[in-house]
C-alpha cells in the first residue's frame, strides 16, 4: 500500500504540478503509512527515485540518449556516450532524496502522540 | 513540540530552496533536472509522426506544412496571410530562444536574464542606437500596409505557438538561463535585421586611421594606406561602362581634419566574415540553363544562423533561407529566378567629432552656432540588481556613442569607437528592406529583380540573379551616401557642415552589370567597381583573392555543372599563397636554419598552395606569413596606449614583392638594421618554435584541419551545445572560407529554371533543440563539401518519397 501510494502519488503530483510536488504524497504517505522511519525514508527515496528513473528512461531511450549526453557536457563531463545515465542517476537521486526525507518527516509526526506525552512526563 | 520532525521538515524546505535556486551560472538543479518539467522534456524522440494536426485561432483558412528528411516545412497556403502566420508558428516551434536572445541581444534587454555580465554589451547595442533605428523601420514599414500584414502575420504565429507552451514546453535555454518567453513584437523582426547592420556594416578603423596619420604624417599614410589596392579584380568587371550621368561630387572641404584620439586597447578586426556568390549565364552550361551559387560566411553557432523553408501560396512558391525572425525568404530560388547575396564593405559609418557647448551637453557647436542634443535616457533591467538608467546624446549626425571618459576600458567591442564622436550610420536611416525580399520572392524576371532592389538600404549587399530566359547580373546595392573622395576615412570634425554626407547615390547609379561577355558575374566582397566608377564607396574593400580565384576558375568552364559549382565552392587553392610563397623562399637565409626549419621550408616549398585538411604546408606557411607580416609593421604601428591601423594584406605583399629595401623591414626596437632577408628568415624560425609549442615536437601531427580547430559554438557559447572540432580545410583567402569560428553559413547551387537540381545545406540542422537529432543533423555533410538536393514543393504534384511528415493547422473558427 505504502509503495503503491507513493509511485501514484508522485507520478500525478510531478505531472500537474511543480517539480518538489511530491513533498505532498510523501509526507502523507509517511505520516499514514509508513511503518518505521528507515521504511519510510527508503520507500519514500526508492518510489521517487524509481519514478524519476522511469520517466527519464521513457523520455531518453527514443531520444537515443542524445540530449542527456549533451547535458552531461554542460555539467562538465567529457564527451562520452555515457553521460546519460550520469545524468539519469544524478536527477533520480536529486527527487529520491527529497522523496526520502519528506516522507521520514511525515512518519516521525505520526507518533506525535506517544513520544511527545512522554518527553513532556 | 518534538524537535526532530520539524528540523527534518526545516531541512526539507531548505533543500528545496536550494534545488530551486539559480546558483552562479548553474539552472535551478531540480527544477532542470526534473524529468516531469525540467530539460528531460526536450529530448526529442528520433522518430517523427507522419502525420499531425493542430487546430489554432486566427489561421483564416487551411494550412498544409509538409516536411521532408531534414525536417525543412514546405508551407501550402491559401492566401498569404496564412502563409506567413504558418512561417512565425513554425519558425518559433524550432528556433523560438534563438529568435527572443538575438532580439534582446540586439535591443539592449540580455542583462534582464542573463545578470550583469551583459550589461556593457546591452549600452553597447543601445549607444550605437539600434532602439533608435528598430523604431524608425518599424514606422516606416508601417506607412506600407502589405508589409505590415506580412509583419504582423508572422508575428501573430509566433505569439500563437507562445502562448500554447507550458513551461515544460519551454525550450531548454529558457529552462538553462531560467526565464520565460515574452509575446513577439512587430519590432523584434526590425531589430533583427538591423543587427545584420551590426554583424555585416559596422566595422570602423577611421579613429585608428587617424592615430596613423598623426604620427607618420600624410605621405606615408597615402603610402600604406592607398585609396585602391594594387592587386584587385573589382566585381564590376574593368571595362564595363557607366550608363548614367553622375552627379557632381562634393568638393573636398580644405578643413578636412582628425584629431588623434587616445584609445584603450586595439583589437585586430576578424576577416572571415565576407561571402561568395557567383551566376553563369546558360551559354556556358552543360544544360543551358544558367547555374548560381552563394555562400554567405559568418561566425557559425548553434543553432544555425539561416533556417530554410519553401513558402507556396497563392502568388508565391520559393524555396531558400531566412533568419529566424524575417518572414519570407532572404536567399533562394523559385521557379523562375534564383538569386543570392553577399557582403558590400563599403564605408556607411562614419565618426563626426562633437564640440558640446559646456558639459551640461544640452547643445553643440555646428556652422557658426550652437544645436540642441536630444537626451534619450536607456533604462536597463539587470538581473538580480537595480535597473540601470544610461543617458545617450543624439546630434543630427547620430548618438554619441561614448562622451569623453564613458568608454569602458574592458569591453573589447568598444575599443575602436572614439570617444566624444556621434555616429553617423546608414542603419539609422528609415527602410523597408524586409521588401526587397518580398519582392525577390515572386521575381519572374531581370526587371523584377531590378525592381526590388530600390526598396534596399542597409546592409548593402551584392545581389547576385539569374533567371531561366537567361539573364544574369549582379548588383552591389543600398543605401550609398555621397561623399568626397575619402569622406570619413578618418575621423571628422562634426561642427564643420561641409563634413555632412551630401545625400546618396541615386540608387540607379549603384554599380549593375548584366550579361557581361564574359558570360558569368561574381562577387567576394572585393572592390565593387574599378576607379572608372564616378563615386566613392570606400578605401579598402576585403581582399581580391577569393574573387579573383573564383573568376580564374569560372573563365575555365565551358560546359558548367552544378558539380564544378559545389567544387569551386569546396576550393582550398590560394591566391594570396600563390603571390607570397615564393617571395618567402626566395628570402629565406639557409645557413641561419637549424635541420627541423629546413625540413619545415621544404615541405612549404613542395606545398600545392591548398589549404587541405590533413597537409601541413599552410599551417607553416600561414603561420609564418602572419609573422612576417606583424614582424614588418608591429614595430612601428603597434602602441598599446595609441592604436593605430595596421596596412593590409594587399599593401604589406606589394612591399614583399616589390620592395628590396624599405625602411619597414627594419625592427626599430633594435640596434642594427634588419634586411628583408633577415626578417623573413626570423618570422620562420619563430614560425617554428610557436608550432612546437602548440602543436607538439613531431612535424607530422601539424596538419592544418588541427591547427585551425575549427568549431561551431552554441550561440550562447553553453558547452556541450556546440560540435566537436571539425577538421576542415579552407582559410579566410580561399574560396572556402572556413576559419577557426566563421565560414560558410549556408552553401547553395541552383540550376535556374530547373528546381528539381537545387542543392544546399547550412552547418547546423532546422532544430533549434539541442535534443532533437535534426540541431546538427546538416554539420558532417557540410564538412565534407556536400550539397543536399533541396525538396521543392510543387502544387498538385505528387507526394514525395521526401515527404516524411505532414501537419495540418486548421482553423478555429
Amino acid at each position: 500500500m505504502l509503495y503503491v501510494a507513493l509511485i501514484i502519488g508522485t507520478f500525478l503530483a510531478q505531472h500537474f504540478l511543480v517539480w518538489w510536488a511530491m513533498v505532498f504524497p510523501c509526507f502523507l504517505a509517511g505520516y499514514f503509512l509508513a511503518k518505521s522511519p528507515s521504511q519510510a525514508f527508503g520507500a519514500g527515496f526508492a518510489m521517487v527515485f524509481i519514478v524519476w528513473a522511469t520517466r527519464i528512461l521513457s523520455l531518453s531511450i527514443p531520444n537515443g540518449n542524445l540530449l542527456g549526453n549533451r547535458i552531461g557536457q554542460l555539467f562538465f563531463l567529457p564527451d562520452w556516450q555515457a553521460n546519460w545515465v550520469i545524468m539519469l542517476l544524478a536527477s533520480s537521486f536529486i527527487g529520491g532524496f527529497i522523496g526520502g526525507i519528506t516522507c521520514l518527516s511525515g512518519q516521525l509526526f505520526q507518533k506525535k502522540s506517544g513520544i511527545s506525552e512522554r518527553m513532556a512526563n | 513540540m518534538r524537535l526532530r520532525p520539524v528540523l527534518l521538515s526545516m531541512a526539507t524546505l531548505l533543500a528545496i530552496y536550494l534545488l530551486d535556486h539559480q546558483w552562479g551560472t548553474l539552472p535551478p538543479l531540480g527544477r532542470f533536472l526534473d524529468p516531469f518539467q525540467g530539460f528531460w522534456q526536450q529530448a526529442e524522440p528520433q522518430k517523427d509522426n507522419k502525420t499531425e494536426n493542430l487546430t489554432l485561432s486566427g489561421l483564416r483558412d487551411e494550412v498544409i506544412i509538409r516536411f521532408d528528411e531534414y525536417r525543412i516545412p514546405h508551407i501550402e497556403a491559401k492566401n498569404n496571410y496564412d502563409l506567413y502566420f504558418a512561417q512565425g508558428y513554425i519558425t518559433a516551434r524550432d528556433r523560438l530562444w534563438q529568435m527572443d536572445f538575438q532580439s534582446r541581444v540586439a535591443s539592449g534587454r540580455l542583462s534582464e536574464v542573463i545578470g550583469e555580465k551583459a550589461l556593457e554589451l546591452d549600452k553597447y547595442h543601445r549607444r550605437l542606437g539600434l532602439g533608435y533605428a528598430a523604431r524608425k523601420m518599424e514606422a516606416y514599414v508601417r506607412q506600407d500596409p502589405q508589409m505590415t500584414q506580412v509583419l504582423e502575420a508572422y508575428a501573430a504565429g509566433i505569439n500563437t505557438y507562445i502562448s500554447g507552451l507550458k513551461p515544460r514546453d519551454y525550450p531548454l535555454e529558457f529552462k538553462l538561463l531560467n526565464y520565460a518567453p515574452e509575446p513577439w513584437k512587430l519590432i523584434n523582426s526590425a531589430y533583427l535585421l538591423k543587427l545584420m547592420s551590426v554583424t555585416l556594416a559596422s566595422a570602423s578603423n577611421d579613429a585608428y586611421l587617424s592615430n596613423a596619420l598623426a604620427r607618420f604624417g600624410p605621405d606615408v599614410i597615402k603610402d600604406l594606406f592607398p585609396n585602391y589596392p594594387r592587386r584587385e579584380d573589382p566585381i564590376i568587371p574593368s571595362g564595363t561602362t557607366w550608363d548614367f550621368t553622375p552627379l557632381p561630387q562634393p568638393d573636398i572641404p580644405p578643413s578636412r581634419r582628425s584629431n588623434p584620439v587616445e584609445q584603450t586597447q586595439a583589437v585586430d578586426s576578424e576577416e572571415g566574415i565576407g561571402s561568395n556568390n557567383w551566376a553563369m549565364s546558360g551559354s556556358k552550361t552543360r544544360s543551358g540553363l544558367p547555374l548560381l551559387a552563394n555562400d554567405p560566411h559568418l561566425e557559425l553557432t548553434l543553432p544555425a544562423i539561416w533556417y530554410q523553408v519553401q513558402l507556396t501560396g497563392p502568388d508565391v512558391n520559393v524555396n531558400g533561407v531566412t533568419i529566424p525572425g524575417s518572414p519570407g525568404v532572404i536567399i533562394g530560388f523559385n521557379e523562375n529566378v534564383a538569386w543570392g547575396v553577399t557582403n558590400v564593405g563599403s564605408d556607411v559609418l562614419d565618426w563626426y567629432q562633437i564640440q558640446f557647448q559646456d558639459e551640461k551637453r544640452k547643445a553643440y557647436r555646428f556652422g557658426d552656432s550652437f544645436r540642441p542634443t536630444r537626451m534619450v535616457i536607456e533604462k536597463i533591467a539587470v538581473k538580480g540588481k537595480k535597473t540601470v538608467s544610461d543617458t545617450v546624446w543624439y546630434t543630427h549626425h547620430g548618438p554619441v556613442m561614448y562622451g569623453k571618459g564613458e568608454k569602458p576600458k574592458t569591453f573589447p567591442k568598444a575599443a575602436n569607437i572614439p570617444e566624444g564622436h556621434a555616429a553617423r550610420w546608414v542603419a539609422h536611416l528609415p527602410s523597408n528592406d524586409i521588401k526587397t525580399f518580398y519582392v525577390l520572392n515572386r521575381a519572374r524576371n531581370y526587371a523584377d529583380y531590378q525592381a526590388a532592389l530600390r526598396h534596399y538600404v542597409a546592409p548593402a549587399q551584392n545581389f547576385v540573379f539569374a533567371s531561366k530566359d537567361n539573364d544574369i547580373g549582379i548588383t552591389p546595392n543600398g543605401y550609398f551616401p555621397l561623399k568626397w573622395r575619402g569622406q570619413g576615412k578618418f575621423l571628422l570634425d562634426g561642427s564643420q557642415p561641409e563634413n555632412d554626407w551630401s545625400g546618396r547615390i541615386p540608387v540607379e547609379h549603384n554599380p549593375t552589370v548584366k550579361n557581361p561577355p564574359r558570360g558569368f558575374v561574381s562577387s567576394a566582397n572585393q572592390f565593387s567597381a574599378d576607379t572608372t566608377y564616378p563615386y566613392y564607396l570606400h578605401w579598402e574593400f576585403s581582399g581580391y583573392e577569393r574573387g579573383a580565384q573564383i573568376n580564374r576558375q569560372l573563365a575555365k568552364l565551358s560546359k558548367a555543372t552544378p558539380a564544378d559549382f559545389q567544387a569551386l565552392q569546396n576550393d582550398n587553392y590560394s591566391i594570396h599563397a600563390e603571390n607570397v610563397r615564393d617571395i618567402l623562399v626566395k628570402n629565406t637565409s639557409l645557413p641561419m636554419l637549424s635541420p627541423l626549419e629546413k625540413e619545415c621550408l621544404a615541405i612549404v616549398t613542395k606545398w600545392s598552395l591548398r589549404y587541405d585538411a590533413q597537409e601541413i604546408g599552410p599551417t607553416i606557411f600561414d603561420n609564418w606569413y602572419n609573422q612576417v607580416a606583424r614582424d614588418i609593421w608591429f614595430d612601428e604601428f603597434s602602441d598599446t596606449d595609441y592604436p593605430m591601423a595596421v596596412p593590409s594584406r594587399d599593401r604589406t605583399v606589394a612591399l614583399l614583392a616589390e620592395e628590396e629595401t624599405s625602411r619597414w623591414y627594419d625592427n626599430i626596437s633594435t640596434p642594427e638594421k634588419e634586411t628583408k632577408e633577415k626578417i623573413v628568415t626570423l618570422a620562420l624560425k619563430k614560425t617554428v618554435d610557436s608550432l612546437q609549442i602548440a602543436l607538439g615536437e613531431k612535424i607530422d601531427t601539424w596538419s592544418w584541419g588541427v591547427a585551425k580547430g575549427t568549431q561551431i559554438q552554441h550561440l550562447a557559447r553553453i558547452n556541450g551545445l556546440g560540435t566537436a572540432t571539425l577538421h576542415v580545410g579552407g582559410s579566410k583567402t580561399c574560396v572556402n572560407a572556413i576559419s577557426r569560428f566563421n565560414g560558410p553559413s549556408w552553401r547553395m547551387v541552383i540550376s535556374v529554371g530547373d528546381v528539381t537540381h537545387a542543392m544546399g545545406l547550412y552547418p547546423g540542422g532546422q532544430s533549434g533543440n539541442p535534443g532533437s537529432v535534426h540541431y546538427d543533423d546538416q554539420v558532417d555533410s557540410w564538412a565534407k563539401g556536400e550539397l543536399h538536393p533541396l525538396f521543392f514543393y510543387r502544387q498538385g504534384g505528387s507526394d514525395s518519397p521526401r515527404i516524411r511528415q505532414t501537419l495540418t493547422l486548421k482553423t478555429k473558427n
